[in-house]
């Protein structure tokens, strides 16, 4: 008898959005991600602002712009196939990997390379008795 | 136990210096790869057959694996398809060895097979399941081999390898070599791989992975780039094309995630499993999954959590009075379904594969590599899979970690691309199906078309050698659909292998053969319409037994009196044809002539005069008229021109035929119409029908005076018309039985399958060759006879089999043919036979097409 199949991915592709407040609805639609965060790169800049001699201004409106901008960029590489936490790992791996020799010939090398590997090529075993022995042929 | 030294980067190509990238792999261990933080068990799963099987044994299979996959709840698995070349080199000197008595020219028609295999992109898919069997731990890490880990862990190995054996998988452990040889692939993705052995237990040229990654370099021109360059250097590679030595090469090679799925349904026949439509493409594809287990409950608990936020949005839009998205309500309900399934379903609806799914394509060139990435998107697109190309940073990922992650061992780069599938749903990809039909030791037949192109060889002894089976095998179809071709090519490469092959072949389609340049000398052609008086006699062409190839006096009687008995059969089928129809059908006849061919002598010295002399006495005897008009008739018959082959003037010694190859024709026989009512045929008609059943025993005869453990050949075509009567079934049915004792290739060609099933030898057929039929009635005989099940949409994969082209496009008649096979594993698939590499052959076919047409033309 034919079996219809869905991927359990349809279940979380939708935006789970703040709409605000109960009794104001705001007139842009965020992600609960994106609040978090825009709140967390306001803290960020708050807290480089009192560490640095930069002046915290009041109303923080630069603060506010940064934060938007810099949310809305983060955000665009999220969505539901790039979860935030990947678009992060993404970003450090593109950092860590090697940069072009741009004075050679403008391309990245990277050789593999092997560690001590030590090689059996006696099969396992799946008779404990036969452990030791096999132990010893190595 | 290696150890091995570590190795230093070395300068790399050209002035640029490489970074070194670390894989994680420390130890190798059988079947077992170890890094600083898994153990993984690795498997070789069995190749499953998927073309023209019908719907409930494609739902069977699927359900199989979905099975052995929930099985594996709670672990990571690794699914890796990969490419292995065919090993030609292999194959071309198993073939030569396989034939001891081959002929001095034998090598150069297995090269010339061998150069067009290497030339192709045949190669074997092989895919490895991997199973963490281990998360070590920081401690287990700082401890020397992971031996004693690995001790601890026996029984839980033991059951994995279970699981991997069972239905659905059908895998082994991969050996040592085996998994070498994933590294070594996986590594120089893209690149030629060097060919692994059939038997496992070979060990490499190179044994240790400083020769993996040594000489091996990854190349992007930017961070962001597209597709990343992978050099090796080569020792001893030469180009299939040229010929010229090959030091290092270059591929780019582009890894691409799934992105969105859509909704499949299980099983259709229409629809392959959606891991195989990369094998459809003209270019090599691999893939690389990573996917966690999951059983119901846990899949529950994820798919809770999400349930509620879609509850929370739509209260939020009730609240506020906005109308909410169309699509949340029916997540919510695929939300329900999910839960209700991961948690009341059975454990293999509920189990769930949450991971990663990788797919690399590599060419010469980036344009080429990124042309066929297009390709790919493409495919998939159709089928309602996204597939992403990631390049950079709002991709969420790059391409020089996704790559690595193909490398065993090496942990999965990003969470990007994600997909949360039911195990059903990925077992429905079905990474392991594979076209695969034929013995892998036998002559170079063509390749399979349905799914994949695989290399498909057939060995005509194989059934009876290694198998125990019987050696008939049927070729039919509908005329120009090719069954000429094979009767021809088998022919052709059995003598060439030294093996005594006869054909009988009434048309004389076939007789350019024995003019073949590397033939000649060792093949024979002979007309039997042009033979001596009574060379068809109806006792002589049944073979005499020899005792010396029986076991026991005993046997030795019994095949004496089979061919005592063969021999009366004969006679009296045989007069009761060259009698008028009306004589034929009174009622006394059949009587009459059953007490004549009593009173003769059923020795290979008797002939049909014997008979006529018979009758002559049973109307002295008992004043019998009829018998005397019998006498008679039969009489007057032996002045017809051709009748006189059954009438032997004098006694003379069986002519002994030494020609590796004999091909025996009929010119201008000239068969009836089967449509058409007996009394409407010619006398030539008449005599015709008891000429091509003696002529098919003088060819077996051939057989039967031999020793029996030799390899044989024998070609009947028109096998249609041998069953239309008693003598021409129970030669058939005989050397159906005898194939195998006597060890003979045993091909009957005709154009209806209905016929050689009418036969009652469906025990005895080893490989089908199943041609274009467009009868519906043709078809479900022949489907039958492949073990396909009717109605299910098959008749008309039949009866589109090469379709047929105007007899006077010569190019198109010397090109390949479409047949579906059935080997004797009983695997079936649509094959295209190719003997492009073998001109010889080709023109020798042709002009036996020719030779006839310009007859009919005359």
């Amino acid at each position: 008898m034919p079996r219809k199949l869905r991927p359990d991915d349809d279940v979380r592709r939708f935006a789970s959005v703040w709409l605000g407040p109960p009794g104001y609805s705001f007139p842009w639609r965020a992600r609960y991600l994106a609040y978090m965060v825009g709140f967390a790169i306001f803290a960020a800049i708050l807290l480089i602002e009192a560490i640095t001699p930069l002046h915290v201004g009041i109303p923080p409106i630069r603060e506010l712009a940064v934060t938007m901008l810099a949310t809305t960029a983060i955000m665009t590489a999220v969505n539901h196939d790039v979860p935030l936490n990947a678009a992060i790992r993404n970003v450090v791996n593109v950092l860590r990997a090697p940069r072009p020799n741009q004075d050679q010939l403008g391309t990245s090398r990277v050789r593999p390379v092997a560690r001590r590997v030590k090689i059996t090529r006696t099969p396992i075993h799946l008779d404990p008795e036969e452990t030791h022995e096999v132990a010893e042929q190595d | 136990m290696k150890l091995l030294n570590r190795t230093e980067p070395e300068e790399a190509r050209g002035d640029a210096k490489a970074t070194p990238s670390r894989l994680a792999i420390r130890e190798i261990h059988g079947n077992l790869t170890v890094t600083g933080k898994t153990i993984t068990a690795w498997f070789v799963l069995s190749p499953q057959r998927w073309s023209f099987t019908t719907d409930a044994q494609r739902e069977q299979l699927i359900y199989s694996f979905a099975r052995s996959l929930s099985a594996l709840a709670g672990r990571r698995v690794h699914l890796r398809s990969t490419l292995r070349p065919y090993p030609a080199r292999e194959w071309a000197e198993k073939l030569y060895n396989n034939h001891p008595n081959r002929l001095p020219h034998f090598a150069d028609t297995i090269a010339a097979a061998q150069v067009a295999l290497r030339k192709s992109t045949m190669s074997d898919k092989v895919v490895f399941l991997g199973v963490d069997l281990k998360t070590r731990g920081r401690f287990d890490r700082l401890r020397g081999s992971a031996l004693a880990e690995i001790a601890k862990q026996r029984t839980q190995l033991a059951r994995l390898t279970d699981i991997a054996a069972g239905p659905g998988m059908e895998g082994r452990p991969a050996t040592t070599p085996e998994v070498e040889w994933l590294i070594h692939r996986s590594i120089r993705l893209g690149l030629p791989a060097p060919t692994l052995s059939a038997d496992t237990e070979s060990s490499w040229e190179s044994e240790d992975m400083h020769a993996f990654t040594d000489g091996v370099d990854y190349s992007y021109s930017k961070r962001f780039a597209s597709t990343v360059a992978i050099t090796a250097s080569y020792d001893g590679l030469t180009d299939p094309n040229t010929g010229e030595k090959i030091t290092e090469l270059t591929r780019h090679v582009a890894v691409l995630a799934t992105g969105r799925m859509g909704a499949i349904t299980i099983p259709q026949v229409s629809r392959d499993p959606w891991m195989q439509h990369t094998d459809m493409l003209s270019f090599p594809v691999e893939w690389a999954s990573a996917f966690d287990v999951l059983a119901g409950p846990e899949a529950a608990k994820a798919t809770e959590r999400k349930r509620l936020l879609i509850r929370d949005q739509q209260k939020q839009y009730l609240l506020h009075g906005i109308e909410e998205p169309l699509d949340l309500n029916e997540k919510a309900e695929l939300a329900r379904v999910i839960e209700h399934e991961t948690t009341e379903g059975d454990p293999v609806v509920a189990a769930r594969c949450y991971g990663w799914h990788r797919i690399a394509v590599s060419a010469d060139t980036e344009e080429e590599c990124l042309r066929r990435v297009q390709e790919v998107m493409d495919t998939y697109q159709r089928q309602q899979v996204d597939i992403r190309h990631p390049k950079g940073i709002k991709d969420g990922a790059a391409q020089f970690p996704l790559l690595q992650e193909f490398i065993p061992g090496e942990s999965v780069s990003t969470d990007a691309y994600q997909r949360r599938l039911p195990a059903l749903y990925l077992a429905a990809g079905l990474p392991h199906a594979s076209a695969s039909v034929g013995d892998r030791r036998g002559f170079y037949m063509g390749y399979t078309t349905s799914h994949s192109r695989r290399a498909f060889m057939f060995d005509p002894w194989y059934a009876m050698e290694w198998q125990e089976k019987s050696g008939l095998i049927p070729v039919w179809g509908e005329l120009g659909s090719g069954k000429s071709g094979i009767t021809g090519a088998l022919a052709a490469w059995s003598t060439d292998a030294g093996n005594v092959t006869t054909v009988v072949d009434p048309a004389a389609r076939l007789q350019a053969l024995c003019d073949m340049p590397r033939l000649r000398k060792h093949a024979k052609w002979l007309d039997l319409v042009e033979g001596m008086d009574g060379s068809l006699n109806t006792y002589a062409v049944v073979a005499e037994p020899n005792p010396a190839h029986y076991e026991s006096e005993h046997k030795y009687e019994e095949a004496r009196q089979l061919a005592r008995m063969a021999r009366k059969t004969l006679t009296i089928d045989t007069a009761r044809q060259l009698l008028p129809a009306q004589v034929d059908r009174m009622e006394r006849t059949p009587l009459v002539l059953h007490d004549a061919v009593r009173r003769v002598a059923p020795e290979r010295t008797s002939s049909m005069w014997d008979v006529v002399e018979a009758l002559r006495a049973i109307h002295r005897d008992k004043g019998d008229e009829h018998a005397l008009a019998l006498a008679n008739f039969l009489h007057d018959m032996s002045e017809m021109p051709q009748a006189r082959l059954f009438y032997p003037n004098t006694v003379r010694d069986e002519e002994e035929h030494t020609d590796t190859l004999l091909v025996l024709t009929m010119h201008g026989l000239e068969l009836p119409d089967e449509d058409k009512p007996r009394e409407s045929w010619t006398t030539a008609q008449q005599i015709a029908v008891p000429m091509l059943s003696l002529a098919s025993y003088y060819g077996t005869r051939r057989v039967y005076n031999l020793d029996p453990n030799q390899r044989k050949m024998i070609a009947l075509d028109e096998g249609g018309m041998l069953a239309r009567w008693g003598s021409g079934q129970s030669l058939f049915t005989g050397l159906a039985r005898n194939s195998r004792k006597w060890n003979t290739a045993a091909i009957v060609a005709s154009q209806n399958p209905g016929d050689i099933l009418g036969m009652n030898v469906d025990n005895f057929v080893s490989t089908v060759f199943g041609g274009r039929v467009e009868s519906e009635s043709n078809a479900s005989d022949g489907l039958n006879m492949l073990r396909i099940k009717a109605g299910h949409g098959y008749e008309q994969v039949l009866a589109s089999l090469s379709p047929q082209v105007a007899l006077s496009d010569e190019r198109k008649r010397r090109g390949a043919r479409d047949f579906l096979v059935k080997d004797v594993m009983g695997q079936v698939e649509k094959v295209k036979l190719d003997w492009s590499h073998d001109p010889e052959l080709l023109a020798a076919l042709a002009n036996g097409s020719v030779a006839i047409r310009e007859e009919e033309a005359a």
